[in-house]
């Protein structure tokens, strides 16, 4: 249902599909990011979360009710994908391939970059080692992110188990 | 009232002020290995008016600049930090935090006069954060609704957004006090502050106009409104009033915007006790016991019994105070307090709503652990959150004030 006072969650939604057709998904994803880097800036430093000693997880998953209803209207576009995968490209690939999310679907790429920029903003690197996929519940991993975290698919499962997001929170040394 | 025994338990309440503070400067709300062990601006800032009030100047002072140099680049200040001041919130704004810092902040600078040795107030430490005032300032005012003049807000005191997504009575009385607190700091400093006043004289009208029911003679607690921007109100999609009882009803007076004896107030406290006192264990409840986010079960609140026998000693209604105070001293084990008390039969009746609702949460579970090995359990009370560094705070300054006053 959509409604004049609820309508801009589904209107960003489908402008992310019409930017991958204008654009491709390289760029889109670019500019998604750009958008989480500059909300994050804002916000300043923290960590927004639980936090179990040097983890942190998201106990829900924060926007799944806007993608869901964005789905059961629109279907589940192609668009998104092109950019997961081009994200899991760029993981795949960077010899930092810790610093990217373990991507389940398009708005991971939102919480993520904006996670991110404000733990960088307080001195903290956080590895997203593993994600539950709000949509079908399947988990994900950033094996190069389990790598540098230390920690096993096991260790990670066991957060997996009460919260969606899970992070590493490394200190950034200073230089 | 066991006299020795509440001088005791202030004592102890001083130590745990002490304990509690992390060298970097914040109160944890409980202690490490507890519930709460982060630092909350809302409790936090009465930690630091109980610091004052037990003239631990050094520790308020450290608590001030601990607070104020965690505010975010909008002026905010969050939910909760941690001990190093890292934004660590998980919920939506609680705009009572940024009245509440300014308030803690002009309390302790009035104070400092007392503790200084030359008698001077504290000058150079508003001037030093000055620019983060302003921000909290505007922060606030940037909340504003311009159609009644009140602040909006998503959670107040009691987090609880269902009866608090509004223009919230807490909310508003801690930040027009706040902005009264930056007004008469900025007078100090002479900045031009007269936009300032204007703003919160328009919000504190508002609260004695809009927040107030002469039919009901008592402050009311919300009214309901989803978007701070709503503009006519009434058709916003939430418009409605919250006129349950709820203690916080009493904060226009506890934040200094009316008198103790405004019969506004007295009528207010009136309602409040008749239908908040607990009749079964005594103390204070925070709001009914339908509205049901019992959590660890439906029962009296320290802190809130604190703040009402300050009301009723402001009020010289001695057998009221010592009815509060007394309460406060009995119900401490081994001089500590808890953040409230709930009966068993209450306690497993919240965990059977909960339970069959699915909406207990994993984090509840140690409570309940907690809950269950406190000796009190085995005297038929749930303690919960124990101790609550907050009910330490409130406690200092009721006793206090009833020390000042009897003795």
């Amino acid at each position: 249902m959509i409604r004049l006072e609820n309508m801009l969650p589904k209107a960003f939604l489908l402008g992310i599909v019409e930017v991958v057709n204008e654009v491709g998904p390289e760029k889109a994803h670019d500019w998604l990011v750009k958008i989480a880097q500059k909300i994050g800036e804002s916000e300043g430093g923290g960590i927004e979360g639980a936090r179990e000693g040097d983890l942190h997880y998201l106990p829900t998953s924060p926007c799944i009710t806007d993608i869901r209803e964005f789905i059961e209207i629109f279907g589940h576009p192609d668009e998104f994908d092109q950019i997961v995968e081009h994200s899991n490209n760029l993981k795949d690939n960077s010899t930092e391939g810790w610093k990217y999310p373990a991507l389940t679907d398009i708005l991971g790429i939102l919480h993520h970059w904006y996670n991110y920029k404000r733990a960088e903003m307080m001195g903290i690197r956080l590895l997203n080692v593993g994600t539950r996929c709000p949509l079908n519940e399947k988990y994900v991993y950033n094996e190069k992110g389990m790598q540098r975290a230390n920690m096993t698919k096991e260790d990670v499962d066991k957060v997996l188990e009460k919260g969606y997001y899970v992070y590493k929170m490394e200190k950034i040394k200073q230089e | 009232m066991n006299l020795e025994k509440a001088h005791k338990l202030y004592q102890e309440s001083v130590e745990v002020l002490k304990k509690n503070q992390h060298e970097n400067g914040g109160f944890y709300a409980s202690p490490p290995g507890t519930r709460y062990p982060f630092i909350y601006p809302r409790d936090h800032s009465i930690a630091i008016l109980g610091c004052i009030s037990a003239g631990l100047m050094d520790q308020a002072k450290l608590a001030l600049k601990f607070i104020l140099d965690a505010q975010k680049p909008v002026g905010e200040f969050s939910q909760r930090y941690d001990v190093d001041g890292n934004d660590a919130s998980y919920k939506e704004l609680q705009i009572d935090g940024n009245g509440l810092v300014l308030y803690a902040l002009g309390q302790y600078y009035n104070a400092s006069e007392k503790y200084h040795k030359d008698g001077l107030k504290d000058n150079s430490f508003i001037k030093q954060y000055w620019d983060t005032i302003v921000k909290a300032v505007e922060f606030i005012i940037s909340n504003k609704n311009s159609e009644v003049n009140l602040i909006h807000t998503i959670n107040s005191i009691h987090e609880y957004p269902a009866y608090e997504h509004g223009f919230e009575i807490y909310a508003n009385a801690t930040c027009c006090a706040g902005l009264y607190s930056a007004i008469e700091m900025g007078e100090v400093l002479g900045k031009d502050i007269s936009g300032w006043r204007k703003e919160a004289d328009e919000i504190k009208s508002a609260i004695l106009k809009r927040l107030y029911s002469p039919r009901r003679r008592s402050f009311i607690k919300c009214i309901r409104v989803k978007d701070k921007s709503s503009k006519p109100i009434g058709y916003d999609s939430f418009a409605s009033n919250v006129i349950d009882v709820d203690v916080v009803e009493h904060s226009p007076a506890y934040f200094g915007l009316i008198d103790e004896n405004d019969m506004k107030n007295i009528s207010t406290v009136k309602r409040i006790h008749e239908n908040l006192w607990d009749k079964e264990i005594g103390g204070m409840n925070r709001y009914p016991e339908l509205w049901n986010r019992n959590n660890g079960g439906y029962g009296p609140w320290c802190h809130f019994t604190g703040e009402m026998a300050s009301h009723y000693i402001a009020v010289d209604n001695r057998d009221m105070a010592e009815l509060y105070l007394s309460w406060l001293v009995d119900i401490a084990h081994d001089y500590k307090l808890p953040e409230h008390v709930s009966t068993i039969e209450r306690f497993e009746l919240w965990l059977e709503d909960y339970t069959n609702s699915k909406i207990l949460r994993n984090s509840k579970l140690e409570m309940i652990k907690q809950a269950k090995e406190h000796p009190k359990w085995q005297d038929g009370l749930a303690y919960i959150t124990f101790p609550l560094i907050w009910a330490h705070a409130e406690y200092i300054r009721a006793y206090n004030k009833y020390i000042n006053k009897y003795f």
